[in-house]
């Protein structure tokens, strides 16, 4: 086991507000690492950083490697090597991340295509694979449609596999699964672990929900405020939670009592 | 189903467009009949009678226009009182100057407007944007007679690089004799272009696709050009359309500069003729032009961005 991503203090600031205040964090190969906060805590700051995905104007501090390579200061080929080979990323939201005048087909082979320069047809037959292992039906159709003729669920989908189909060390899964039904969500997720157990695949899982990343990853970072607030083992983390606001996160999902089942059940199903 | 409505509309603006030309030369102050008898000696009642007759003047107001209308629908725009010549004969003789002098103008704008907008757009914030926006802002508020004047007074008469006045001979003399009355009406356009250009891709630069490419390691060059600037060529062609729409019925100032016997220097002389019958003919050209190019915009549209013929469509 070697360590994919390295964060060491790492700090981000655009101009009067400081988005990360002293990040630190591992992922090693093999791993799920978890990172869950709640919205604008940094969580996603902190997946794009590792691959040097900030506005011209923010300051980023601190160490940030992937794989050996210092990103922060490395040249830009340098990171466009990291970007196309190493680490990919899973973004939130599957609509806007896709072009939306572009068929899928397209933009879902564009990294084998446009950086790997692989052939259009072996492109397209590695892509495939992939769309069925991630549960797409009728995967030939997909290419030729565009965005906007898919259901959000199936682009989460689509974007998993265009990420998978560069064989990355690293997955930076933002949200990946959270627009997804509960039953795909197990399938996905499924996915991610075997191919962690066959590729060593790293993956920095990043939720909202504390429950999924304690059941799903090995090790939970919990962030707030651009702070890392508490880490712990996944399968610990209820039980022992190492800080006030990891227990108010895991209170804060609402349970529901046995009696009066029809008022609550609205509030706790989302 | 669309197609038909589109169809339909057409023929309506048409018939509306031709209706309300026709009513406008009809109430047009003057008489007709002395325009095309000229000489008043020769006005004696029957010479009168007869020349009504011939023009259908002493019909009522909406025969005259069928007649016309029918004609025009078999391609007969009349013949013009001045030249005693047919008004398609005519207008085709004059067509192919204006249409070569906005086609030319029409390259200038679209490769230098898009250019600029590009250029200002990756170098958005830095002093050579500026020097864009204030250059094209600037070409922008300059009259084009006053551009044409200046570009004759510098290049043609200075610096002799290019004659005065003229369509020129062949396609190497047209192109160099249409080379100033091309800018003079390119400028202001491209202003426009680059503008929209910069704007829109500034929009698109900003969009989470954007990133998502550069996340997975494309060059900047190959995000600009496969996600930035394909993504914004839709308000870009839309705009490029309209402006070309309007250059088909706006040649007439630079026409008369440079001298050039094109549609917009017909119509101006037709007009202080009192040739209506040509009037009429160039105003529905006018129209036509502006309809053929906003219906060839509207069909490209759709195969440059897939979500607009989705809309349409339902």
């Amino acid at each position: 086991m070697s360590v994919l991503l390295e964060i060491e203090d790492l700090t981000l600031r655009v101009p009067a507000v400081e988005i990360l205040r002293g990040i630190s964090l591992q992922v090693a190969t093999g791993e799920t690492v978890g990172l869950v906060g709640e919205s604008g805590s940094g969580k996603s700051s902190t997946a794009r950083a590792a691959l040097r995905l900030f506005p011209d104007e923010a300051q980023a501090g601190g160490r940030i490697s992937v794989g050996g390579v210092d990103v922060l200061s490395a040249g830009d080929a340098a990171v466009q090597r990291i970007r196309a080979h190493d680490a990919a990323m899973i973004f939130q939201a599957p609509r806007t991340a896709l072009n939306p005048v572009r068929r899928i087909g397209d933009s879902a082979t564009e990294r084998l295509v446009q950086v790997h320069g692989l052939d259009r047809k072996a492109a397209r037959a590695k892509l495939l694979t992939l769309f069925e292992h991630v549960g797409l039906r009728d995967p030939e159709s997909l290419l030729r449609k565009y965005p906007h003729q898919l259901s959000g669920g199936m682009l989460q989908r689509v974007v998993i596999a265009a990420a998978l189909s560069i064989d990355p060390k690293l997955l930076l899964a933002d949200e990946a699964t959270s627009a997804l039904d509960v039953t795909t969500q197990a399938e996905v997720l499924a996915l991610l672990k075997r191919l962690r157990g066959e590729r060593d695949l790293g993956v920095l899982f990043i939720t909202h929900d504390l429950h999924l990343a304690a059941a799903y990853c090995d090790r939970v970072y919990v962030m707030r405020e651009g702070l890392i607030v508490d880490h712990q083992p996944g399968a610990t983390i209820f039980e022992n939670p190492g800080n006030e606001y990891t227990r108010q996160l895991a209170d804060a999902v609402p349970t529901l009592p046995a009696q009066d089942s029809t008022e609550t059940g609205k509030v706790g199903s989302r | 189903m669309v197609a038909l409505r589109r169809l339909g509309a057409m023929v309506l603006t048409l018939v509306i467009s031709s209706f309300v030309i026709f009513a406008g030369m009809y109430a047009a102050p003057g008489d007709p009949v002395a325009f095309l008898i000229g000489n008043p000696e020769n006005m004696t009642p029957e010479r009168i009678a007869a020349v009504r007759a011939e023009y259908h003047l002493d019909q009522p107001f909406l025969s005259q226009y069928l007649i016309w209308a029918k004609d025009l629908l078999h391609g007969d725009a009349g013949s013009s009182f001045v030249y005693q010549q047919s008004v398609t004969d005519l207008l085709g003789s004059r067509l192919p100057v204006t249409l070569s002098l906005v086609a030319y103008a029409g390259v200038l704008f679209v490769v230098i407007g898009v250019l600029l907008g590009v250029v200002s757009a990756l170098r958005k914030g830095t002093a050579v944007d500026a020097l864009i926006t204030g250059v094209t802002t600037f070409a922008t508020s300059i009259p084009n007679f006053v551009v044409a004047v200046v570009l004759i007074s510098v290049f043609a008469v200075k610096l002799r690089w290019f004659s005065v006045s003229g369509p020129g001979e062949g396609f190497l003399g047209r192109i160099h004799h249409l080379t100033l009355p091309a800018i003079a009406l390119a400028l202001g356009a491209i202003a426009v272009v680059s503008r929209v250009t910069r704007q829109t891709m500034v929009e698109q630069q900003s969009l989470d696709h954007v990133e998502a490419a550069r996340s997975y390691g494309l060059t900047s060059r190959k995000t600009v050009v496969r996600h930035v600037l394909r993504n914004s060529l839709g308000p870009i062609v839309t705009m490029c359309g309209l402006i070309l729409a309007g250059m088909l019925a706006g040649t007439v100032v630079v026409e008369g500069v440079f001298g050039l016997n094109g549609i917009g220097s017909l119509l101006v002389e037709a007009i202080n003729t009192h040739d209506f019958p040509v009037v009429q003919a160039i105003l529905l050209y006018m129209v036509i032009a502006y309809m053929v190019v906003t219906v060839l915009v509207d069909l490209i549209y759709p195969l440059l961005d897939a979500r607009v013929s989705a809309r349409s469509g339902s």
